[in-house]
């Protein structure tokens, strides 16, 4: 009972993000259009690096299946893509957050909500026609889909999800430090694209900074769920790579509740 | 109810030099500089008091409101409300209070009005009856129910300013922080909002808390005052003690029927008069004096025998004078 009250009083958040976001329907559509010219660059780009090689595969990666790779990842990166540290940014930089923090709610659990509401979002604005195209791609170019790995793909990416939450909150929470966070927002949006696998799959670093790689976090958002879904990972790698992912959370949770236990206290409320 | 011992708060800021290479020379130097918002004070407040809380701009309202609140951390000293240590105690702290910062709003911007108290209603897990009673009893002090099914963006600010004070008290808190509730408010809506806080105080016992610059809220909701400069407490006490020790001073304007000399005029100065102050122009005589020492009586009935009186008025200082004196120079 408890607990059905509490969802109760966190959903709205959840739905308000859904509800704002949906609203502007040409902000959608111009998104998309910048989004597809990228996925259109890489594209090409690999179709030459292939061209260019007498090798059919690249680090054990045919054509085919690096073009199922950058879409993929792609989709994967725009559906678990949150960014709330620019939410908790600005709430610290309007004073905003003032009002939030009377009432009798937790700060955390309120920006976890306003994150799956986004979530949800990209869910259906982005993903269910996406995820079905690449299916299809998929079947045209190896010729059969795999129920298993599809399904730990979906397993896969809500562990990422979370991650990239907790990984984007504790970066937020910095901001009650620093007042602008702008710059520093923009270093680590270039990392993580690096280091998650969204731009090259991590298999084409050398094998020493692939290793480094595997244990930040970044590499399990994006990176994991799109090799599952290629079927690159299986047996022990996979659980291997899934356990990773739960670690992550687990860390990067600890981690938000002793950074906002003492950010907390340090947190200058502007204006008013 | 309220404890409040020896609170300070420090800000730590970077210390800026002026102008271009002033900037350059910020950037790269370490240097800080404190600030003390709020410098060891101490009060207590009881149940079902209304106290005001008044200074200047930056005297440190806002930020003692702020540590009450729970979301600023003192430097050094003590909060309790209700026993609960407020920023250490967030969220259980959250449920006995409301909040009303008149600069900022709590309600749903994109949502209609009505969408707010039912989030309000889950958040604060107000049960259905009491929800609907304190609806009730909202709708009737603050008329909410034109603009009930708005979105919170079209209305205007007289609206959203008795929504907010709706929204505060939603959850029947056992302390309002009332931070400039009138600000920006015509005289209709601010009398409104006035006797919805009076009502309030009245018939739930609600502590309020409330910090203006408009000292018409002062006379007319509060029963005690603190008056804070410079993060220091430069007066706590009585609204009427102060206006007694301070406020002694009252001028009467008389208007005559026909023009008057100043020497007919000296002649009421008597004994225990010497100390008023006479101005006449034309044929109105203007006199400042001690209400301690003179009655307003006294000095009306010297006048009436003497003169013809069309008309008087009686001027008393107000709190605002009292105020700008306090600031000036402290008690």
């Amino acid at each position: 009972m408890k607990k059905k009250s509490q969802f109760k009083a966190y959903l709205p958040f959840a739905t308000n993000v859904f509800q704002r976001l949906i609203s502007y329907k040409a902000n959608v559509i111009i998104f998309l259009f910048g989004e597809f010219m990228m996925l259109a660059t890489s594209y090409y780009l690999w179709r030459a690096i292939y061209k260019s090689t007498s090798n059919t595969a690249i680090n054990g990666f045919s054509l085919n299946e690096m073009i199922i790779y950058v879409l993929m990842s792609f989709l994967t990166s725009l559906m678990i893509s949150v960014d709330i540290s620019y939410d908790i940014s600005k709430e610290v930089k309007d004073g905003s957050i003032a009002i939030n923090l009377i009432k009798p709610i937790s700060y955390e659990k309120r920006m976890m909500f306003q994150a799956f509401g986004n979530v949800m979002y990209n869910f259906v604005v982005i993903f269910i026609l996406g995820f079905t195209s690449i299916n299809i791609v998929f079947y045209k170019y190896i010729g059969s889909l795999s129920i298993a790995n599809i399904l730990l793909y979906i397993i896969s990416t809500m562990l990422g999800i979370l991650i990239n939450f907790y990984f984007s909150y504790t970066f937020g929470l910095l901001s009650f430090k620093i007042t602008n966070m702008w710059g520093l927002s923009q270093i680590m949006q270039s990392i993580v694209q690096l280091l998650s696998g969204a731009l090259i799959p991590i298999l084409f670093f050398p094998r020493i900074v692939q290793k480094l790689i595997t244990f930040l976090p970044f590499s399990s958002t994006i990176y994991t769920p799109t090799m599952i879904y290629l079927g690159k990972l299986t047996g022990i790698s996979l659980i291997k790579a899934l356990s990773i992912q739960i670690i992550w959370i687990v860390i990067l949770a600890v981690i938000a509740k002793l950074m906002w236990n003492t950010l907390v206290k340090k947190l200058t409320i502007l204006g008013g | 109810m309220i404890e409040v011992s020896n609170l300070k708060k420090e800000f730590k800021m970077n210390k800026k030099y002026p102008g271009f290479k002033g900037a350059i020379k910020s950037f790269f130097s370490r240097e800080y500089i404190t600030k003390t918002a709020v410098d060891n004070i101490s009060f207590s407040i009881d149940k079902g008091e209304v106290v005001g809380y008044i200074g200047s701009n930056g005297a440190g309202k806002s930020t003692t409101i702020k540590m009450m609140t729970g979301i600023l951390t003192p430097t050094e000293g003590s909060v309790f409300v209700n026993g609960i240590i407020p920023y250490e105690n967030r969220q259980k702290n959250a449920k006995d209070i409301g909040v009303v910062f008149g600069q900022k709003t709590q309600l749903w911007w994109d949502l209609p009005l009505s969408e707010t108290f039912s989030l309000l209603k889950d958040i604060y897990e107000v049960d259905d009856k009491n929800f609907k009673d304190r609806m009730n009893f909202l709708d009737e002090v603050l008329s909410l129910e034109d603009f009930m099914l708005s979105p919170v963006r079209t209305l205007s600010l007289g609206q959203r300013m008795r929504a907010d004070l709706a929204a505060a008290f939603i959850h029947n808190p056992k302390v309002i922080y009332l931070d400039e509730p009138t600000i920006g408010l015509d005289v209709v809506v601010k009398d409104n909002v006035r006797k919805a806080i009076k009502k309030i105080n009245k018939d739930f016992g609600t502590t309020i808390i409330l910090t203006t610059h408009d000292l018409n809220d002062i006379e007319e909701l509060c029963n005690r005052i603190i008056i804070i400069d410079n993060g220091k407490i430069i007066y706590d006490g009585g609204l009427k003690e102060i206006k007694e020790k301070y406020g002694y001073m009252t001028s009467i304007e008389v208007q005559i029927k026909t023009n008057i000399k100043t020497e007919d005029v000296d002649s009421i100065k008597e004994a225990n008069m010497k100390h008023l102050e006479l101005k006449v122009i034309d044929n109105k005589i203007n006199i400042r004096f001690n209400k301690n020492i003179t009655s307003t009586t006294e000095i009306i009935g010297k006048l009436m025998n003497k003169f013809h009186v069309i008309d008087f008025s009686i001027t008393e200082t107000t709190i605002d004078d009292i105020v700008k004196k306090l600031y000036r120079n402290g008690v």
